[in-house]
């Protein structure tokens, strides 16, 4: 499992090593009942502060995908595996949509920025201040 | 947990007319890493020689573990691990001699874990430290600072000028320390990208005032980067309430804000992210200076 | 040079920038000695024919003299042009330079030039407007060479730091004879001295300085290599012959007493061990017993001459660097001020013990090996004259004297502790003054005492008996103060530390008080005069030597240094 943060992006760590740890379950990087390091050794492969990787398996135990046994660490739970399966449909849908999008000959950075721009406009959507604009 | 390692309390001091420190006042607390950012000549490194009791505070008060640096400097010192950007190194020494000089002083020097980092650290046990190379003086300074398992550890611009492999070994040294129950770090840089990775406390020096202290998540949720679209091409920046910076040009203007704002008449968001530290600093340091 | 290239102006604006102050403090120190000499002279000399000695004219003169030595230093200063660089830790050719578009020709020369021209322009100035007075040729030479060879002394030598004073002490009195070479009877001069060959003297002199210096600052911004801190790097090696730290420390303060040893310790034996190895030795191999009592004397002197500056350097907080604030790798240690400054006393002491060790080691060598021992025997003859035949009286004045000398020689390392350790460079400056002023006293009686032995031994002989009252009061009330100043000093200074220093300086002046009394037994048959107030001169002078009321004052200098109070 390779994991890459990048701090000088604007999203908390935290959340960053909260999203590649699913996405490396999603891919099958790591499977059900495999071991995460530990908080110390994570902190120390990634250089970041211990609390930050501490933050984010708390995180991910209150979602339900790891499960921290005292002493021994942190275990990926079996419930992960049928999230799993959703995302791997989830993927087919957004191959068929890459599909489609050939058609207009887009390039790859010009899809990335459409489908940037819908997120993000959502995201301000959802956001309370909407209502000022 | 609360209590803090280092308090300082309304410090200033000044150097001719220029004041290098401006009535700084911030707590470190005890088993946190204390990131200090600032542009060059913000007033870090004097902080932090204050902390060391190399500068008496000329206002003002600073207490490191309770106590004043300069009035008890053996309590103090022998409980710090410091490492400045040139580590200032005895050039006569071999490395083993540099080892025995520093065990002599404090009484927790760890033999094994200090002969472990120099394997570590690749260093000849008889080389002297005249023949080092910077990065391998670093690891040394490094080495100094750190075997003794200190209470705080006091980094000054610890990588500048080095090597991305040697900046890791003094991350790791970083997270080494903290990862031991109740030991502290404070340190200074102007790589934010390091200061965001380890720090988990975070404070800005701007020609020496301190304009941010805090914990780097509060922060971090508190700075917003938004970009406006305005209908009319603006000519000169627009006075957004509340902004810290405002830069662009014609239609679109970037805002570093540090809560929400209303957007002005004739303009609506097109960008609304968190803040990186990268942006806050320039927003800051920078924008103080466009606005002024 | 035809027309000034633009970078060359750059090159002066950057020197008349940094010594504008003192520039103009120069022109104006001229230009007010030249006023009041133009105005005043006519009237002044009216009341000439006063007899009774100083008169307004001899009051002229003196303002005259102090005047000429103030446009002196500040023009020295100014012509220096020396900077710090950090990057070599010492003071010398400002490397800053070495990055403008200028050859290190031009770099060498332009300042070179100007100093000359300075000087020449200076001396005109004074000579003509103030002394009245004509320079010839010669002298007027003489000045453009010096300049050019303490320019090349400053910028060649930075490794040598503080010690140049001395280089400069030195060339500057070489020059000063040279000044008078042309009216010496030339038939008593050897050919290579005569009028003629001088001039060449001066030419290769000034040519060899100019080069050296051009190539030595050519080395230096091509990146230095390494014969630039040649001088360093031998004592550097030489330290490093020393055997390597083996075994673990048992304290902090065996830990510092080491780096110090190491630092600054070896400094005053190593330079002891050389002089005797290189100077004595060879010396007292050549001696027929004619002079041996000038090389034992010369033997004895030693460690005590060369403690005086050593002793200087020893009192900065690192004797190799011409930075005077506490090394940042020290201050930072967890070891307390006053601790530091015992350890230096300390190692000054093992630095002076050595020192005498070797001495003795050699005398001991030299008496059972090669010396001819006839030569001693005036002094032998001297002491059974004053002592008596008994041996003991002997045996103590040798171990006392040997006690003394090596007491001594621990005094001048840390005397001035309280100055060097306060970071003060001005203070530090100031003291250092007597040092580079010390061969000039040294040549004035080299000159003065051949010839005149008769009349200076005859006003001993007349003068001390009715001075000595003087100087006995002076000293008690030196005393007096030193004790009361010891007193003040000493009152922050933790307890225990109080007493052992105590007892220390009581053991240590005990014994030169005996010192002195054993010698007052002789001497009150030699020097004429009141007995019992020569005996108190020196018991008071006795109090005197060993420092107290300093050495109190040390650690809150240092402490100021280390926490920039």
């Amino acid at each position: 499992m390779v994991l890459r943060l990048n701090p000088a992006s604007g999203v908390p760590l935290y959340l960053q090593l909260i999203e590649q740890v699913k996405h490396a379950i999603e891919t099958g990087a790591i499977e059900t009942g495999e071991q995460l390091p530990s908080v110390r050794k994570m902190a120390e492969d990634l250089l970041i502060n211990p609390n930050t990787v501490a933050r984010a398996y708390r995180d991910l135990e209150q979602e339900g995908i790891i499960e921290l046994k005292h002493g021994s660490g942190a275990f990926i739970t079996d419930s992960v595996t049928a999230r799993a399966k959703i995302m791997t449909k989830a993927q087919t849908i957004v191959q068929s949509a890459l599909d489609r999008l050939a058609l207009f000959d887009l390039t790859e950075e010009e899809i990335r920025r459409l489908v940037e721009t819908e997120l993000s406009s959502r995201r301000a959507a959802k956001s309370p201040r909407k209502k000022y604009a | 947990m609360p209590e803090s390692v280092v308090a300082i309390t309304n410090l200033s001091r000044r150097f001719g007319a220029k004041a290098a420190l401006n009535d700084v006042s911030l707590d470190v607390p005890r088993g946190s890493v204390f990131g200090l950012v600032g542009e060059n000549g913000a007033g870090k490194s004097t902080l932090i020689k204050h902390i060391l009791g190399l500068w008496r505070a000329e206002t003002g008060a600073i207490r490191v573990f309770g106590v004043d640096p300069v009035a008890d400097p053996v309590s103090v010192l022998s409980r710090v691990g410091y490492l400045s950007e040139q580590p200032d190194l005895p050039e006569w020494m071999t490395v083993i001699e540099f080892m025995r000089y520093m065990q002599a002083f404090y009484p927790k020097w760890d033999p094994l874990y200090a002969e472990e980092l120099r394997r570590q650290f690749g260093l000849d046990r008889d080389k002297r430290i005249r023949v080092l190379s910077k990065g391998q003086r670093a690891k040394l300074g490094l080495l100094g600072a750190q075997a003794h398992r200190p209470d705080l550890l006091l980094l000054d611009e610890p990588s500048s000028g080095l090597d991305p492999i040697v900046r890791s070994d003094i991350l790791a040294a970083v997270i080494r320390t903290v990862s031991e129950e109740g030991r502290t770090v404070f340190f200074s840089s102007h790589l934010l990208e390091e200061i965001e990775r380890v720090s988990d406390h975070i404070a800005m020096l701007h020609q020496g005032k301190l304009v941010l202290c805090g914990p780097l998540d509060e922060i971090k949720a508190q700075y917003r980067r938004m970009t406006l679209r305005f209908e009319t091409q603006q000519s000169t920046a627009p006075a957004v309430p509340g902004a810290v910076s405002v830069r662009g040009a014609g239609r679109e203007w970037t805002i570093i804000c540090n809560q929400a704002i209303k957007p002005i008449d004739g303009s609506h968001v097109i960008d609304d992210q968190a803040a990186s530290l990268n942006d806050i600093f320039i927003g800051i340091a920078g924008g103080v200076h466009s606005l002024a | 040079m035809g027309c000034i290239p633009l970078r060359n102006l750059a090159l002066i604006r950057d020197i008349w920038w940094r010594h504008r102050t003192l520039v103009c403090l120069l022109i104006g120190v001229t230009v007010f000695t030249s006023l009041l000499n133009v105005a005043l002279p006519e009237s002044v000399s009216m009341s000439a024919d006063n007899p009774s000695g100083f008169d307004a004219r001899d009051a002229v003169e003196l303002l005259n003299f102090h005047l000429i030595i103030a446009a002196l230093l500040l023009f020295l200063a100014i012509c220096g042009y020396t900077e710090f660089n950090a990057q070599k830790g010492s003071i010398g050719f400002p490397h800053r330079l070495f990055t403008l578009p200028l050859s290190s020709f031009e770099l060498v020369a332009l300042p070179m030039f100007l100093g000359v021209a300075a000087a020449e322009l200076l001396g005109l100035v004074w000579r003509t407007l103030i002394f009245g007075a004509n320079l010839n040729v010669w002298g007027t030479m003489l000045i453009g060479v010096y300049v050019v060879v303490y320019q090349a002394v400053l910028w060649t030598l930075p490794a040598l730091g503080s010690l140049r004073m001395l280089i400069h002490g030195v060339v500057g009195m070489v020059f000063i004879i040279a000044l008078g070479l042309p009216s010496f009877p030339q038939e008593t001069l050897p050919w290579w001295l005569r009028e003629g060959f001088l001039m060449v003297w001066l030419l290769v002199v000034a040519l060899s300085a100019f080069f050296g210096c051009w190539s030595f600052v050519a080395q230096q911004r091509s990146g230095g290599g390494l014969r630039r801190d040649w001088i360093r790097s031998v004592v550097e090696r030489a330290s490093d012959v020393a055997p390597r730290r083996r075994k673990d420390f048992n304290s902090a303060a065996a830990a510092h007493f080491w780096f110090e040893w190491r630092r600054s310790g070896f400094m005053l034996p190593l330079l002891v061990g050389a002089m005797l190895v290189a100077v004595i030795g060879p010396l007292s191999l050549g001696d027929d017993g004619g002079g041996t009592v000038r090389i034992l004397i010369a033997v004895l002197a030693m460690p005590m001459v060369l403690a005086f500056p050593v002793g200087k350097a020893f009192s900065k907080p690192d004797l190799w660097s011409s930075d005077m604030s506490v090394p940042s790798f020290v201050a930072v240690r967890p070891i307390s001020t006053d601790d530091l400054v015992e350890t230096k006393m300390k190692v000054a002491a093992v630095s002076a013990a050595v020192s005498w060790l070797l001495v003795c080691a050699f005398i001991a060598l030299w008496f059972g090996l090669w010396a001819s021992l006839d030569g001693l025997n005036m002094i032998r003859l001297l002491l059974w004259a004053v002592y008596g035949h008994s041996m003991y009286p002997q045996y103590a004045l040798v171990i006392l004297s040997l006690a003394a000398a090596m007491l001594m020689t621990w005094r001048f390392l840390v005397s001035s502790l309280w100055l060097g350790l306060s970071g003060n460079r001005a203070l530090f400056a100031t003291t250092a003054i007597p040092y580079s002023l010390a061969p000039i006293f040294v040549l004035a009686f080299a000159i003065l005492i051949p010839g005149n032995e008769d009349s200076i031994l005859s006003w001993m002989y007349r003068g001390f008996g009715s001075v000595l009252p003087t100087l006995v009061r002076i000293a008690a009330i030196a005393v007096t103060s030193k004790l009361w100043i010891a007193a003040w000093s000493w009152r922050d200074i933790n307890r225990v530390r109080v007493r052992q220093y105590l007892f220390l300086w009581i053991c240590g002046t005990l014994v030169l008080v005996a010192f002195a009394l054993v010698s007052w037994a002789g001497l009150r048959y030699i020097v004429p005069s009141d007995s019992d107030q020569l005996r108190s001169l020196l018991v008071l002078c006795a109090l005197l030597v060993i420092p107290f009321a300093r050495l109190g004052l040390a650690p809150g200098s240092l402490a100021r240094n280390r926490h920039r109070l």
